[in-house]
């Protein structure tokens, strides 16, 4: 299916496209929203799923099609890739305004409330000064790396993503993606230690 | 060892990318190129700038990860009646859908199924949040709001005993804050139109409206139709 020219049709009006639209597609927004719920800690007893997916169709048809309008296919993207982005953004927004409220006094277990556990007098004023200019320094490792051995730290270290999630978008085997990684830990490891600071080990 | 670097790199990594707050840029990449990035469809010189941006955005950051993490996800059924909502509001209809669903009590007001925000006291609580602090009832009246690109919508829903209940439309303009002129607001059972009022004071109301499920239309001068309200009040 050429995915412009059935976006064009469904803006258009042209009501087989609209049913297309909500038969080939609504099981798979469906499904990013649970899988994006998830990942994020929400059960689906909170139902909020519903809410995302009559909001994400709103949303493409709202203002005479202007979301789906945006769609151009550019660089091959398919209509499917599309609509998981859209789904993840609309979803990530709605969650963001949740604002979930957490009571200070609130019980955490072991008698203690939260408020004790981020009062934490377990360092002095003068510990956590020298504590923050040593890993300022170490963090001008983090700066002489290029963008794209950090682009590999924010998806491989910061968002915990494992090789079968990033072989295709590094475009390397298991063998490469770990010899990428232990490049750039070295690289880091050397950094530290011209610096003047070692790990144990 | 490795495990200790890598978490050591972690913790550097985050403490430096909240440093880099100050060169955020502000136009963030629009799904579509986030969309190629994820599956490799962009230029060198394309990715590399969104990657820049990544490198310093949370929350383009997140949307990328999840992107990949959700690539082959479980299917998921939709319910039926979510379906059959949804093949309402795209067969034709360009205006946005706002679904309330209400439970009349004697001397009370649960809400079923509502989407928008809710006023609670002083405050507009969105509807997951109320229902996240498992808030339900109100004594005989709610006001629910929603916006509809440039007009705020608010529903005023008054419980009368049980039998019957009024309800209050009321359409501003979000920015100026000034009611919409030449509104018309159409009360309609199934295909049969009840009332139908063109008002310039931006608000209608109907009275001694009888429990089930009604249509509400909203139309402005400019906008043309511009939200459908699903009301199902019911006891």
């Amino acid at each position: 299916m050429d995915d412009l020219g059935f976006v064009r049709r469904f803006v258009n009006g042209d009501k087989q496209a609209r049913e297309e639209l909500r038969v080939n597609y609504s099981r798979l927004i469906y499904s990013y929203i649970h899988n994006i719920l998830a990942a994020r800690g929400y059960s689906a007893g909170y139902g909020y799923a519903e809410e995302i997916f009559q909001g994400i169709f709103c949303s493409l048809i709202d203002d005479n099609c202007r979301k789906l309008r945006s769609f151009k296919a550019k660089n091959g993207c398919s209509l499917a890739t599309w609509l998981r982005q859209v789904t993840i953004n609309f979803t990530l927004s709605f969650l963001r305004k949740l604002k979930p409220m957490v009571a200070l006094d609130e019980e955490m277990g072991g008698g203690s409330i939260l408020a004790d556990h981020l009062v934490d007098e377990t360092h002095s004023a003068r510990d956590l000064a020298g504590q923050a200019e040593r890993l300022d320094r170490l963090q001008e490792c983090i700066s002489g790396l290029n963008t794209e051995d950090k682009y590999f730290i924010e998806l491989h270290i910061n968002h915990g993503l494992g090789f079968g999630e990033l072989k295709d978008i590094f475009e390397v085997s298991r063998g490469a993606f770990d010899m990428r990684k232990s490049r750039i830990l070295s690289r880091l490891k050397e950094c530290f230690k011209n610096k003047g600071f070692m790990l144990d080990n | 060892m490795e495990d200790n670097l890598a978490r050591l790199t972690g913790e550097l990594y985050k403490r430096w990318k909240k440093a880099q707050k100050a060169r955020l840029p502000q136009a963030h990449p629009d799904e579509e190129e986030l969309a190629c990035l994820a599956q490799n469809l962009l230029n060198t010189d394309e990715a590399g700038r969104i990657k820049e941006h990544i490198l310093v955005c949370d929350d383009c950051s997140h949307a990328l990860a999840l992107h990949l993490k959700i690539q082959g996800a479980a299917p998921e059924d939709v319910p039926e009646e979510l379906q059959a909502r949804i093949k309402e509001l795209v067969s034709g209809q360009d205006a946005a859908l706002w679904q309330i669903v209400l439970l009349l009590k004697e001397k009370a007001l649960e809400i079923i199924d509502v989407s928008g925000n809710i006023l609670l006291g002083q405050e507009l609580v969105p509807a997951p949040v109320l229902r996240s602090r498992s808030i339900k009832e109100f004594k005989d009246e709610v006001t629910i709001l929603k916006e509809f690109k440039d007009i705020r919508v608010e529903a005023r829903i008054v419980n009368k005993q049980g039998k019957s209940f009024s309800l209050t439309i009321t359409a501003k303009d979000k920015q100026s804050n000034k009611t919409v002129k030449d509104l018309r607001v159409t009360l309609l059972k199934g295909e049969l139109e009840l009332e139908s009022y063109l008002v310039d004071s931006g608000a209608v109301t109907f009275e001694h409206v009888l429990l089930g499920k009604y249509t509400v239309e909203l139309y402005g001068a400019e906008s043309g139709k511009f939200a459908s309200v699903l009301l199902d009040i019911k006891t």
